[in-house]
């Protein structure tokens, strides 16, 4: 493990506690956030040197942030009693379409697990965590539209992705969490895997320490030349067992397997 | 005094004021029980209907059974209903011809209730005119245009024109008319723009950008960019890819050319004659121009 590396497993989320007048600073991959206590509010600061998740970004290490500096993202009145502001990682609010930088096929009767990373969002609360003062992206993502027409679809977020499919390969990043995708192609023909839509705001994050963070396991499985069956595991993933749970998702699912048109799962 | 009180009791005990109060009777029980109707109707309905049907549904409903119990009232006092209905009948068919083109926008007005291309809220175009839909009335459609200014539409020209409904889709495509020079590669100039899509965070990642190259024009080569937006980002998009543009060109050093005009002599011909003027506005031997000092 790199020394880079080693600093980002110090996990950034939790409770800090913050006397009057004090600052608290922490960075999330190239997001900076500062929380100030003033008398009568509470300032949130934070900048981000790269905002914009594009396939040939690099994670470079930020410049310094210095508050007095930076730009002011809310002033928040809370009750004077406050002394604790809790961050906790949040995964995207929308479903993400993300695309394979070089797209693969499954062939027919195959199976394949890919790696797919999404960004997280940092959230800021405080009274443990029912009051949030922010919700900041660490990484900031395109608009897309997922859908079989322009009349009817989603509007979802777009994200690329190496869609690695060894875990040693997988970098380790604080800023974005890893989803263990399988796909099975059940059907007679191949497969021709362009784009994924992730149902990101009905996952989980676990922190599995040393390997970052992660979400369940999701399966699509092709069963026909148009229908797809998703299906969202429960817990944590096989690959990192004795990840803890750290956040629930933004929504609940009423049911954990989704009959759908595989045009709106895979691309 | 006696003999009128006596009258003034006899008449009270009349069939006359019996009839009379009946029937004051009957309109009055007549308006409650209209508006107990209405009240159950709206609450029967009140998931289903649109505001304004909701409206028209109100004033069917309580005119209806209002105007049942006062024909009841009025036979009750002796009018003969069915003069009543044959002078109706006439007066209605003079009202018919009169009213032809309010009839015709009433029932404009109750097929776009079927077939609701909008709804109140919706945004719409109907010829030159874009606004927002305030109401949609029996006769007419009142939109707010985006200056603040109340138009009302006659339900008949919706039917029997185009009525453009912006808000539908939750998506719009913007196209992007753009002359760049003669000089310039369409490859380059083609990844420059698709690249400013996709960095621009507004602009959707799917449907992808289209581009289009349009022609040879007269000053410069006509190209088309279509990106695709959420129907809210629409007018921010569009203003910031223009700016995003400018900046990128000029960063890659593509022009945009102004319309010129190229002038031939014709090849038979003499070239144009040409004067050198210096800087203090001297001309030499042959030519015209004007001295300014001397």
């Amino acid at each position: 493990m790199t020394e880079a590396e080693r600093k980002h497993t110090i996990p950034w989320w939790g409770e800090f506690a913050i006397s009057p007048d004090a600052t608290v600073v922490r960075q999330v991959g190239s997001l900076w956030i500062g929380v100030r206590r003033l008398t009568r509010e509470w300032q949130i600061f934070s900048r981000n040197d790269e905002t914009k998740d594009l396939p040939w970004t690099e994670t470079a290490e930020p410049l310094p942030f210095v508050v007095d500096e930076e730009k002011v993202l809310g002033r928040h009145i809370v009750g004077s009693g406050q002394s604790t502001v809790s961050l906790s990682p949040l995964l995207a609010d929308r479903p993400v379409v993300t695309r394979p930088v070089v797209p693969f096929v499954v062939q027919p009767g195959q199976e394949s697990t890919v790696f797919v990373s999404t960004p997280i969002w940092v959230r800021l609360a405080v009274e443990s965590p029912s009051v949030v003062l922010e919700e900041i992206p660490c990484q900031l993502m395109s608009d897309t539209w997922f859908g079989p027409t322009t009349m009817e679809g989603e509007i979802c977020y777009a994200s690329w992705t190496s869609c690695r499919l060894r875990l040693e390969e997988l970098p380790l990043r604080p800023h974005r969490a890893v989803t263990p995708v399988k796909i099975k192609n059940e059907a007679d023909t191949p497969l021709l895997l362009e784009k994924i839509n992730l149902p990101v705001p009905f996952l989980a994050i676990y922190s599995a320490g040393d390997s970052g963070l992660w979400t369940q396991g999701v399966t699509m499985i092709r069963r026909r030349e148009d229908a797809a069956v998703l299906e969202i595991s429960d817990g944590a993933p096989d690959m990192v067992p004795e990840a803890a749970f750290l956040a629930g998702p933004r929504k609940t699912p009423d049911r954990k397997t989704f009959i759908s048109k595989l045009s709106a799962l895979i691309g | 005094m006696n003999t009128w009180l006596l009258r003034l009791s006899e008449f009270a005990a009349g069939e006359q004021v019996l009839s009379g109060l009946k029937a004051v009777v009957l309109v009055l029980v007549g308006f409650v029980v209209a508006k107990i109707t209405v009240r159950s109707a709206e609450k029967m309905m009140a998931g289903h209907l649109a505001v304004h049907e909701k409206l028209l549904v109100r004033r069917a409903v309580f005119y209806g059974i209002f105007l049942l119990f006062i024909f009841s009232a009025l036979h009750q006092l002796g009018f003969d209903l069915g003069v009543l209905l044959g002078a109706a009948g006439i007066f209605s068919v003079a009202i018919g011809f009169a009213s032809q083109t309010s009839a015709s926008n009433l029932i404009s007005g109750l097929f776009l209730l079927g077939e609701r291309p909008f709804a109140v809220g919706d945004v719409i175009k109907v010829s030159e005119i874009t606004g927002e839909v305030l109401a949609v009335d029996l006769l007419s459609v009142k939109l707010r245009t985006f200056d603040n200014l109340y138009v009302r539409i006659p339900n008949e020209t919706m039917i029997k024109s185009e009525v453009t409904t912006l808000t539908k889709f939750p998506i719009r495509r913007i196209d992007l008319q753009l002359g760049i020079a003669y000089k310039e590669d369409i490859g380059r100039v083609r990844t420059v723009l698709l690249r400013l899509a996709e960095v621009n965070l507004l602009c959707l990642e799917e449907p992808k950008p289209l581009f289009i190259f349009k022609g040879f024009g007269d000053s410069s080569l006509d190209i088309q960019f279509s990106v695709w937006a959420r129907r809210e980002n629409f007018l921010d998009l569009r203003n910031s890819i223009y700016e995003e543009i400018k900046l990128a060109f000029d960063a890659n050093g593509i022009e945009i050319p102004f319309p010129h005009l190229s002038l031939y002599a014709g090849s038979v011909t003499d070239p144009f004659p040409v004067t050198m003027v210096d800087v203090q506005g001297r001309t030499n031997a042959r030519g015209i121009g004007t001295s300014t000092s001397d």
